[in-house]
């Protein structure tokens, strides 16, 4: 009857390792941009490899958006390869421009394709959550419009919470109004931020990491009903702070997983390279 | 004579109508406390239209701060010598003065106060010549005037004084002239200042001194002051919020000095800023500037003199609350801190409106007032400024809650945990959870009776949280024996502030052994450049 649909999304989602292949994702990938260089989100570069060339080059690492000609590309080889019912999910419209390049890219197959394009309010893991669900109910058969309606019934319930090192780099992103910038950088004091509406928001500061870790475990602890977490963070090995979170919280909730994981490029043109923070799905109680 | 003049004065009152040809400083306080009170009743309307020169929508605010002070002052002065009270509206003015358009009155007053000089009364013309010297004088002290502003408004009164006088001797008629000049010139501010135009404005200084004569006019004529009568009350002006601009700031002092030279001040400040006001006399001067960095003034009146009554606040955070804001909207929420120390101003200026310590209750009073907030936290950041605060806390107009912070790193503690999404009480309560937090220790100077004479000795008191620890000799010897009372070792941040006379090798001294003694704590050295406290250091 109708026909499967193809789900795309961009490289700041983030996915275990062969989830992309298994569940059969299309990733449209950012670019970075190290001075002269140019590399691509997630796949020419890590966050520690990308941060190491940017400490050696002194240059900010800088973020942009595929161009709609990307898009284009990749919703027609769907059109002629798959089907015609595509579904796009992006990173927060407030963070990048992607979800605009996506619309654009979507307009030069109007009325060959359906293509709904979403904004996910988020980026990362958050993305990643958002991208896989749709992906498995696309599998089972679901059309666009359920699987529409099942991601945006999903998206009020990813939160993004993380401290920084430093505001350098959300100042910089001028995601950040510039009256909002905290207290100047001249105390060591670590903003306590917060994803809401797909815009990054300061909560609160604190000046110590235990502090701060402390910060996010309350707001952990205020969730009844945990469906989904992770602990981000800028290495591939797990940090001492990230490893402190992970034990205190799973003496609190014992039943429950708290993997650490790598916080893609992208997030880190945005927060930094030395944010500790966790996202959190809230299990939906229909 | 004074008794001829006050049965003079009583006629005013007891026969309406009836000319007055000479008046006397009672009747120039009536004047003004109408005025006030006028400008009172239409206060928002003045906020409002503020687009120049910083549209952060408290010209109202400002004038109306101005003009209370200045009444304050009058109302001390005993007799009604028209010279002594213009005198002291004047004097209140300057020390009180709020904001450019509230120090720009100052002098308007000051000018005001120079004619009428000596007089126990006043006629016609002699009112028209001191108001001639208020317009210039206001004029004269403003870096860069411009025209279409509260200072065309003050010279069309002026003016308008200067021709009704020649052939009118009677007050009320005078008066009505004057009133009806400023309105004509307020009407055409948008014509000499685009700005205004653009925005479907008039000055907003200019419509405040209109204000302020309109209701003279209404208490000359009896007129009821209670209503804010037909004038319709414009909308906010609405403008785009620059987001790429850098942050501003309001800042106000006071220097006391010897011999201070006004001309040589405004040149050295021109560079720094605009908005530039400097007033005053030569042992005291008001400075009123708009700066990227408010570090630069204030070090510049440190150098040349004592600086007290410092008042920063940040322009930009302000005005882009106001264009996103209902005005004064239940949701607001603001911070005033009182600091001790230049390098702390930098700490608390972005998010607070700052005040200099010491403080009295009048200075936190009108700081309060003049936060665009109706819910107010104070950070006394010292205990006796606590006490101080205390009676805030009744104020019927804003719900004021004292956050009880006793020393400068309980006072940046506080302010880091604070969120504007929250309401006063909820943010009262976390601010004081993560202050209790916070050790302080306070290493401060001893001062010692010598011979009789009070003098600052070599030796150190030690407190921490506000209780005397130990005594020595030495800073830093006192300050490790402190930090080893108090266990520093299971800390995983010491701050270290340096006050004004700790001398580099002092801090060196203690940096090198802090940082031996305690490997594991992170080290944060940051200059408070606090008087009479060689060292504060927190523990977190």
């Amino acid at each position: 009857m109708s026909q499967k649909v193809a789900i795309v999304t961009d490289s700041t989602a983030y996915f275990e390792p062969g989830e992309v292949k298994e569940l059969g994702i299309h990733v449209v990938p950012l670019k970075i941009r190290l001075g002269n260089e140019k590399l691509l989100d997630g796949l020419s570069t890590d966050t520690e490899e990308l941060f190491r060339k940017a400490g050696l080059s002194g240059q900010f690492p800088i973020s942009y958006p595929p161009d709609p000609a990307e898009f284009e590309q990749v919703y027609a080889e769907i059109h002629r390869e798959e089907t015609d019912q595509i579904l796009s999910i992006h990173i927060s419209g407030h963070l990048s421009d992607t979800i605009h390049r996506a619309r654009a890219g979507a307009e030069a197959l109007m009325g060959r394709c359906s293509i709904m394009i979403v904004d996910s309010m988020t980026t990362s893991v958050g993305l990643g959550i958002l991208v896989k669900a749709a992906a498995r109910a696309a599998r089972e058969g679901a059309s666009l419009d359920d699987i529409v309606r099942l991601v945006r019934g999903m998206l009020p319930h990813i939160y993004l919470i993380f401290y920084v090192e430093t505001m350098d780099y959300l100042e910089r992103s001028g995601r950040i109004g510039k009256a909002q910038a905290v207290l100047g950088s001249m105390l060591s004091i670590k903003p306590i931020l917060f994803m809401e509406d797909g815009d990054i928001i300061p909560l609160e500061k604190v000046r110590t990491t235990e502090k701060a870790l402390e910060k996010l475990f309350e707001f952990v602890a205020e969730f009844d009903n945990l469906e989904q977490t992770a602990i981000i963070q800028r290495s591939k090995q797990p940090s001492k702070e990230a490893k402190l979170l992970k034990e205190r919280l799973e003496q609190s909730f014992p039943k429950l997983q708290f993997p650490i994981i790598q916080y893609g490029p992208d997030l880190a043109t945005r927060i930094g390279p030395n944010a500790v923070g966790i996202v959190v799905y809230e299990g939906m109680s229909f | 004579m004074s008794a001829r003049h006050s049965s003079q004065v009583l006629q005013v009152f007891e026969i309406e109508n009836d000319p007055v040809f000479r008046s006397d400083g009672a009747e120039l306080g009536h004047l003004f406390r109408a005025g006030t009170r006028w400008l009172e009743l239409h206060v928002q309307h003045v906020n409002n239209i503020n687009v120049f020169p910083v549209a952060d929508g408290d010209t109202g605010v400002n004038m109306l701060l101005t003009m209370q002070a200045a009444l304050e002052t009058a109302e001390q002065v005993a007799g009604r010598e028209a010279g002594r009270v213009a005198e002291a509206l004047a004097q209140g003015a300057l020390m009180g003065g709020r904001g450019n358009s509230g120090v720009i009155l100052s002098q308007f007053l000051q000018g005001l106060a120079a004619g009428l000089a000596g007089k126990s009364a006043f006629t016609s013309s002699e009112l028209a010549a001191a108001l001639r010297l208020g317009a210039n004088q206001a004029w004269l002290n403003v870096i860069d005037p411009v025209e279409g502003t509260i200072l065309t408004v003050a010279r069309a009164a002026a003016e308008a004084a200067e021709v009704s006088s020649r052939t009118e001797p009677d007050l009320t008629v005078l008066w009505t002239a004057i009133v009806s000049a400023m309105r004509a010139a307020q009407a055409a501010t948008p014509q000499l200042l685009p700005l205004l135009r653009d925005a479907g404005v008039t000055d907003s200084g200019g419509q405040g001194l209109l204000y302020i004569f309109e209701g003279g006019l209404r208490y000359l004529r009896r007129e009821p002051m209670d209503t804010p009568g037909s004038i319709a009350v414009a909308a906010p002006v609405r403008y785009p919020s620059g987001e790429s601009s850098q942050a501003y700031y309001d800042v106000q002092f006071l220097i006391k000095g010897d011999r201070l030279d006004l001309d040589d001040i405004r040149t050295r400040l021109a560079s720094l800023g605009e908005s530039i006001l400097v007033v005053g006399t030569e042992q005291l001067v008001r400075v009123h500037i708009h700066v990227a960095d408010p570090q630069a003034p204030l070090r510049l009146g440190a150098k040349i003199g004592t600086v007290s009554q410092v008042v920063v606040e940040n322009l930009t955070r302000q005005a882009e609350f106001f264009s996103q804001q209902p005005v004064d909207g239940p949701s607001a929420v603001a911070v005033v801190a009182v600091v001790a120390g230049l390098g702390f101003v930098e700490v608390f200026q972005k998010e607070c409106l700052v005040l200099g310590y010491p403080v009295d209750v009048d200075d936190l009073l009108r700081a309060v007032q003049q936060v665009r907030a109706n819910q107010v936290l104070i950070l006394p950041n010292d205990r006796d400024t606590i006490s101080i605060a205390q009676p805030l806390e009744a104020l019927p107009q804003k719900a004021v809650r004292i956050v009880p912070t006793q020393t400068m790193p309980q006072g940046i503690a506080a302010l880091l945990s604070f969120n504007e999404r929250f309401d006063a009480d909820v943010n009262a309560r976390r601010m004081a959870e993560a202050a209790r937090q916070v050790r302080t220790i306070e290493v401060r100077d001893r001062v010692t009776q010598l011979n009789g004479h009070s003098r600052l000795h070599r030796d150190v008191t030690v407190w921490c949280d506000g209780r005397l620890l130990c005594v020595g000799s030495n800073p830093v010897t006192a300050a490790l024996e402190a930090l080893a009372q108090v266990e520093a070792e299971n800390y995983e941040l010491i701050t270290l502030y340096p006050g004004q006379n700790s001398g580099r090798d002092l801090v060196e001294m203690l940096t090198a052994e802090i940082q031996i003694h305690y490997p594991d704590a992170e080290l944060d050295v940051f200059a408070g450049e606090q008087a009479h406290v060689y060292f504060i250091i927190s523990l977190e």
